[in-house]
């Protein structure tokens, strides 16, 4: 397989937008509403931990995938059974960015037109972003980050007149237990996915800058998304909490003299650029993590069946919107944080005794 | 032979993806396109029970964009010159009843432009929510719409002249945005309306409209305003009290103030510039502890004696006079929210952001918490200017 390269600067904008994602129109840990943007930095101070720790995995291992490791560290049979376990994991989280973009097209704007309709040209085009290779999703990511973060800070000037900052108190009234958990599922989704990035690591053309790549796009894509909610919590008041989209729903209530409104096309033109790279970079991990365990020379191939399950699987898992956010709720963060932390921290650790074994032996 | 073969595959792919490129761009975007020519744009929706059995009565004022134009059309008169037309259906929920509009109407109803809500008192006595999810689920309609209460058929007050305006929705969403000329009403919004639900102690406040007959014609005026309390409507303040409700929330930004001038007969009129309220409340173990704060500037606008108001002595008095009526329509105010024990003012909202321990505290019998707290006014009033005449041109 060819080696296609990506600066540290693409692999920070790609984390950026991977981050953002879907998250910005479908938020996790939306129990804790009111304190939503402070429980976001928190969970961002909680992830990077994670992904520092994770990050350990490729300077161990350097110029090497994920799943290349798996391998290494527990033998070819149970680090494929390993990758397997990951590559649902990825096929997953496709799936609900794709189930995201369905249900918010179709309750917003495109209420007649049929399911398919939507999904068949983006897979078609997502299909198309994959078979074109990482170097090409990097860059016309470029952009498309830009634009997004251009439109997140141009929404501080447009909400000012109907931000109270009287709806942004109480800071601190909900128990313990509540912050803990939706720090944790914060922390988890949308910044614990980037283990994800640990199979492209390998082909960042200055391996030594890597760690700081990712960490500094996690912490750009906190701070918007911090600052997106501490707006939308300054606009809508507790009133966010009743909302299956609660960004859409912010944009909403924007009316500057009568004549600038139906400003919902800002979150959903974010989510449209954002959610697309995040769908593009889990279809292509999905194909070259299957290419890996297959052994396959090209992962070309596999991409469009791939997509195609994925498709499959949007409609499949997430049936339903209110299922949706009962599982982003109840049971993410717990799946999430044994693929974000968990495993990669195992993996950790069973690589330090075996090296340390392997030491023994030689001396 | 290999090659030229693998050459022409690539050609054959490559040519089939600008055939999906072409047929996306073309093929895209048409589904759910909606002409204006299509729709019935609804500017006003008005919530009635219906006559009999259950369900909603739901009426519209729907824009002729066609007479809007065109200069022929008045207010009134001819049926069909009006450039608005007035529909009504019904339905067991409100959503059945606007659907069942399309039986009556040959375009698919518009709602994203709906400017007023307009609701019968009977459905605010027996709650508003299940008439208002409609208007938070579905896509549509907007949170920026606005609330009103009236006793009639909603038919009447979109019926009714819109005096200098086309259409009398539309005028009425001025009107309350005009609010501050008298600051006798507090205009609402639908986003206000579910934010003070959610907050367990708080009672909301809608503007009341009602028509009057005036030279023979149906016109409307916005009087005074309901209170409504756990969703449900349970009394109603006059035009002064609404505005000791404003004077507490600091929304007094405008109006005019009359003051009787004793010793004499006859009243001074003062001009209200701004004003600004500081409420602060207090938890103690058994009660909570209400300190009102307003400060307000004005202008002497009139006056009807024929004495100098406008000396320094009498801009003092006249300020006193002033603080006087502010702290009687404060006073006013709070009896009747006492008297329906219904938290207008969202005393608890202050406590719930500054002091949630004791709020969560004190929620679950916040009623009798609030019907007692002693409640300390204080108004600082200035009047600062006296228009272009120095003296009233006849001093007796």
């Amino acid at each position: 397989m060819a080696q296609e390269l990506i600066s540290p600067r693409q692999l920070t904008f790609l984390v950026i937008s991977f981050t953002i994602g879907s998250w910005i129109v479908l938020p996790s840990g939306i129990e804790a509403w009111q304190n939503l943007w402070l429980l976001i930095l928190f969970a961002l101070g909680q992830a990077l931990g994670f992904v520092y720790l994770s990050l350990f995995l490729f300077r161990r291992y350097p110029g090497k995938t994920l799943f290349a490791v798996h391998e290494f560290v527990y033998g070819p049979v149970l680090g494929k059974l390993i990758s397997l376990l990951f590559l649902w994991f990825f096929l997953q989280t496709g799936a609900g960015a794709l189930a995201v973009f369905v249900t918010l097209l179709k309750t917003t704007v495109f209420t007649d037109t049929p399911d398919l309709a939507l999904l068949l040209p983006w897979v078609i085009i997502i299909v198309y972003g994959c078979r074109r290779g990482l170097e090409v999703i990097a860059r016309s990511n470029e952009p498309l980050v830009l634009a997004t973060v251009g439109l997140i800070l141009v929404s501080v000037f447009l909400v000012l007149n109907a931000f109270k900052a009287e709806n942004l108190l109480p800071l601190f009234n909900q128990s313990l237990a509540t912050v803990f958990w939706n720090t944790l599922g914060i922390a988890v989704f949308p910044f614990g996915q980037n283990v994800l990035f640990l199979m492209l690591l390998p082909q960042v053309n200055r391996p030594q800058k890597v760690r700081g790549a990712v960490l500094r796009g996690m912490v750009v894509a906190g701070g918007l998304l911090s600052l997106l909610q501490f707006l939308a919590v300054g606009v809508l008041g507790r009133t966010g909490e009743l909302f299956v989209f609660p960004t859409i729903e912010f944009y909403r209530m924007i009316i500057i003299g009568q004549v600038l409104t139906r400003l919902e096309l800002i979150p959903l033109l974010n989510f449209l650029t954002m959610g697309f790279i995040k769908i593009m970079l889990c279809l292509y991990t999905l194909a070259v993590g299957t290419a890996q365990i297959l052994e396959l020379r090209a992962y070309r191939p596999l991409v469009l069946p791939l997509g195609i399950l994925i498709l499959v699987f949007a409609r499949q898992i997430y049936p339903s919107i209110s299922l949706h956010l009962h599982y982003i709720e109840e049971v993410q963060p717990l799946v999430s944080l044994f693929f974000c932390f968990f495993l990669p921290m195992l993996t950790l650790g069973v690589s330090f005794l075996r090296g340390g074994a392997q030491q023994e032996m030689a001396s | 032979m290999v090659k030229v073969h693998g050459e022409r595959r690539r050609g054959l792919t490559k040519g089939l993806w600008w055939l999906v490129l072409v047929f996306l761009v073309f093929t895209g975007g048409c589904w759910d396109r909606r002409e204006l020519e299509k729709l019935a744009v609804v500017v006003g929706i008005g919530i009635n029970l219906a006559p009999e059995g259950e369900g909603y009565e739901v009426s519209y004022q729907i824009v002729r964009a066609a007479q809007i134009q065109s200069p022929g059309g008045s207010g009134s008169g001819d049926e069909e010159l009006r450039p608005f037309w007035i529909l009504r259906s019904r339905g067991p929920t409100v959503f059945e009843a606007i659907r069942n509009a399309t039986l009556q109407s040959s375009r698919r109803l518009f709602l994203s432009h709906n400017q007023v809500l307009v609701i019968n008192e009977a459905v605010a006595r027996e709650g508003l929510m299940p008439a208002l999810d409609f208007f938070i689920r579905d896509h549509e309609p907007r949170l920026t719409q606005w609330l009103l209460l009236t006793a009639e058929d909603p038919v009447q007050i979109f019926d009714a002249s819109a005096g200098l305006e086309r259409v009398s929705s539309q005028a009425i969403s001025d009107l309350l945005q005009h609010y501050q000329l008298t600051s006798k009403i507090r205009p609402v919004r639908l986003s206000d309306y579910i934010a003070l639900t959610m907050e367990k102690t708080a009672a909301n406040t809608l503007p009341r409209i009602r028509t009057i007959e005036h030279a023979g014609k149906k016109e409307y005026i916005l009087d005074g305003t309901g209170i409504i309390k756990g969703d449900k409507l349970v009394g109603f303040l006059d035009p002064k009290e609404t505005r000791g409700l404003l004077w507490v929330l600091g929304e007094v930004q405008g109006g005019v103030l009359t003051v009787d001038v004793p010793g004499e007969k006859g009243k001074a009129t003062l001009e209200i510039f701004d004003s600004a309220s500081k409420v602060t409340v207090q938890a103690e173990a058994e009660q909570i502890r209400v300190k009102i704060e307003v400060q307000m500037r004005s202008g002497l606008g009139t006056q009807t004696v024929y004495t100098d108001l406008s000396t320094p002595d009498q801009f003092k008095k006249l300020e006193q006079w002033q603080a006087e009526v502010i702290k009687a329509e404060i006073e006013a105010a709070l009896a009747k929210a006492r008297a329906y024990k219904a938290d207008i003012f969202g005393f608890g909202r202050l406590l719930f952001g500054r002091d949630n321990r004791s709020w969560q505290r004190l929620a679950p019998d916040w009623e009798r918490y609030f019907v007692e707290a002693p409640v300390e006014i204080k108004v600082k009033t200035a009047v600062e200017e006296l228009g272009l005449s120095t003296r009233p041109a006849l001093e007796l």
